[in-house]
């Protein structure tokens, strides 16, 4: 071969080529790379708007337990609490801590810490979004391994919260030695993970506790890549930067699923339109002639290329008050019936606005724009209006929504009240329709004490909102997940992308 | 005298300026649709939780009244904490400031290789098709724009010929005895060339994207110089009279 700068510079890129990013299909995997969906704006989690984010709950999962552990089918088991429960007349919750864990420092995990954490978000002065809850516990104090409290206001679902949003435990005397300033810049748990590195809006760095009361992780470091834009995180799997992403477009992942290993399982995401009590929806032949127009399976087919699961309350298979015999059937013929009783049909439609977001969820608006086409069929014209989500945050809570709104409602403890409670109740600034007889029908449930009689009636109020059409659910998010082939993904019905749930294949 | 006026005036419109940008982007972005205490709404908060939140924030004040507390704090630096990541804003913006300037200089220099490159290419090929082939190319770079440059730089040197990093400002693994956070131009100060390598392909693709665009206008304009230029004869005159 002749050696000219031509043949030279094809050699130098050939072999540049080789050394630079070798796909990791085809080499054993040091170190895991995560392509992460969103940035981490804090490391507390429990106070600030950051500890409600349901997207980063994974990132705060690889590094702080919560008190107790919430298993990938949504299930309770025993975390940093091995036992829990109230007292009979349930005026004292008790706990009993894990012995044997210990922080990321090397210092002893014990009770003072789950006391100090339980009593530090239940006061207002800490800003935990969660106050609410926690609140209703008061007296938090120490006997041998156990934490007892008493209980100021019943809640039922307080335990529930112990693995839901705010419900972690972290370290008492490093936190009250180093300051909240201090733990944002050096946070420690008693996590699966450690921190080693963090760069805001960049990466974070993961090495394995290698003392985790779970054991030991499989991967002994995890890089997770912030990548907010889809299109890069396809990039990054596909040229082997990274392992493992969730949250790509359905179509690439039919694409790159053959060829990576993808899992797509359903999670705690529902989509869903809010039905405001205003205007022609005031008419319930006009509310449920809406629902039984809309062919969900189709639009999950044909639209989300069959990733979604068609649902009709606002319960999925998961949560603890769902019921399978609450169905709402497609039948254009039955709205149509319904239309014509309330005086409406083809040539005389009955008209409202509907908003959506355009590109917040997968397929938002082209679901609406399905949705508004098979409602034209049977006598129903509807206006679509794009908008950001801020604005629908905006408008819901000035109860100003349009009489139907697109929107999607996660509940990852998949309990009633944090999904049909708040979205329906209403005098709930997050719920959209305010009927009189659903507040008296949920209102005594805040406070049930007896758990059978707090399910059944929250599938009463479910079998309610089906039966009068109060609101559309529409289907329940299945999240995508691309990993290179050396790894296994264990997918979370919380939709938190957690690393110590993943093994070398 | 007349320095020190001309001085004075400057400074003097600056601020105007500045102080009218001020006015008119707090104006703004209170206007646009989104309320940021309905965007932080827990789940279960009460009506007394948004009234809470929002004297919290300051937002039941009026405008007027919020523009001026927050102008007065960032005249005493003050520039407010971060809702989302519970941090003063001024170290948030100032900790991610040094990427950006470096990026935006990579992508200065890169824009102006290519962009005189071109122009002189296409000065030197003037009147053939060379010239079009250059100005064609210029119209293609100058109509893509820079996001779709991107995506394209992503997959062919990404993807398809991995030869450049696609995501991220320098490998996580690698030890950064940095004290600023002017990566490159620290990682040359300390001759540590194998960081400096790793900070500049990570940097490369990004830096790329937005030249090519910028690249075109350099190319475009200068060609047009450097043709008048040459079109008037100085530079005849000049290698006939050896002026230089």
């Amino acid at each position: 071969m002749k050696l000219n700068r031509r043949t030279l510079l094809k050699l130098s890129a050939a072999t540049a080529a080789l050394g630079y990013g070798l796909p990791a299909l085809a080499q054993e995997i040091d170190e895991l790379a995560i392509a992460y969906n969103v940035n981490l704006p804090s490391w507390d989690p429990t106070v600030g708007p950051s500890a409600v984010n349901p997207t980063i709950q994974g990132l705060y999962q690889s590094v702080f337990d919560q008190y107790i552990l919430q298993q990938p089918d949504l299930k309770p088991a025993p975390g940093l609490l091995t036992e829990w429960g109230w007292n009979e007349d349930k005026t004292q919750v008790w706990m009993t801590v894990r012995e044997g864990v210990t922080w990321h420092d090397g210092s002893p995990f014990n009770a003072e810490d789950v006391a100090w954490s339980l009593a530090r978000v239940a006061d207002p002065a800490t800003g935990s979004p969660i106050q609410f809850v926690w609140g209703t516990l008061a007296n938090h104090r120490v006997e041998g391994n156990k934490v007892i409290a008493d209980v100021v206001q019943f809640d039922p679902t307080i335990f529930k919260w112990m693995y839901f949003l705010t419900g972690y435990v972290l370290p008492k005397a490093y936190y009250e030695r180093v300051g909240a300033e201090g733990f944002e810049a050096a946070p420690i748990g008693t996590g699966p993970y450690m921190v080693d590195k963090f760069e805001r809006n960049a990466f974070v760095r993961l090495k394995a506790n290698a003392n985790y009361w779970g054991g030991k992780p499989d991967f002994e470091t995890v890089t997770i890549k912030f990548v907010t834009d889809a299109a890069a995180r396809v990039a990054e799997v596909e040229s082997g930067n990274s392992h493992v992403t969730p949250e790509v477009p359905y179509e690439e992942y039919d694409r790159l699923k053959t060829s990576l290993t993808g899992i797509a399982a359903p999670i705690s995401d529902i989509g869903m339109i809010f039905l405001n009590d205003i205007d022609v929806m005031l008419d319930p032949n006009v509310r449920k002639a809406a629902a039984h127009a809309i062919d969900k399976q189709t639009i999950i087919d044909r639209l989300l290329s069959g990733y979604g699961v068609k649902i009709d309350t606002l319960e999925t298979p998961e949560y603890d008050a769902y019921d399978p015999s609450i169905m709402v059937e497609y039948s254009p013929e039955k709205a149509i019936e319904l239309l014509a009783a309330s005086g409406y049909s083809v040539d005389n439609p009955v008209k409202f606005k509907i908003q959506t977001t355009k590109g917040f969820k997968p397929k938002d608006h082209e679901m609406v724009q399905a949705i508004v086409g098979l409602w034209r069929k049977v006598g129903i014209e509807a206006e679509i209006e794009v908008y950001e989500i801020a604005k629908h945050y905006e408008l819901r809570a000035a109860d100003q929504l349009a009489p139907a709104a697109f929107y999607n409602w996660g509940n990852s403890v998949g309990d009633p009240t944090t999904s049909t409670g708040f979205a329906m109740f209403g005098p709930s600034p997050h719920s959209v329709w305010d009927g009189q007889d659903l507040i008296e029908m949920i209102g005594p449930l805040w406070g049930e004490q007896d758990e059978a009689k707090r399910i059944a009636g929250w599938k009463a109020v479910s079998a309610k909102i089906a039966e009068d059409a109060l609101v559309i659910p529409l289907l329940q998010y299945v999240q995508p997940i691309l990993s290179a082939p050396g790894v296994l993904v264990t997918p979370h019905a919380s939709g938190a992308l957690l690393p110590h749930l993943m093994k070398r294949a | 005298m007349q320095l020190l006026r001309a001085v004075f005036l400057r400074l003097t419109t600056t601020a105007i300026t500045l102080l009218g940008v001020a006015v008119i982007v707090f104006v703004v972005i209170r206007v646009v649709p989104g309320n940021p205490i309905a965007m932080m709404l827990p789940p279960g908060a009460t009506e007394v939780d948004i009234a809470r939140l929002t004297a919290q924030y300051g937002l039941d004040r009026s405008i007027p009244e919020q523009f001026f507390i927050w102008a007065g704090g960032v005249l005493r630096g003050d520039f407010g904490v971060s809702i989302t990541s519970r941090q003063p804003v001024l170290d948030l913006v100032l900790g991610r400031l040094p990427a950006t300037l470096e990026l935006s200089i990579m992508a200065l220099v890169i824009a102006c290789i290519l962009g005189g490159i071109a122009a002189l290419t296409g000065t030197r090929a003037r009147d053939t098709g060379g010239e079009a082939a250059i100005d064609i190319a210029n119209g293609v770079a100058l109509s893509v724009p820079d996001f779709l440059w991107g995506l394209v730089l992503v997959l062919l040197f990404g993807v398809l010929w991995p030869v450049f990093h696609i995501s991220g400002r320098v490998t996580p693994s690698l030890d950064l005895p940095f004290v600023t956070n002017f990566y490159a131009f620290e990682a040359l100060l300390r001759l540590r060339f194998d960081l400096w390598a790793d900070i500049i392909s990570h940097m490369f693709l990004p830096a790329l994207a937005l030249a090519i665009p910028l690249a075109a206008i350099i190319g475009q304009l200068l060609k047009q110089s450097l043709k008048e230029t040459d079109a008037s004869g100085l530079c005849d005159v000049g290698t006939h009279q050896r002026v230089w």
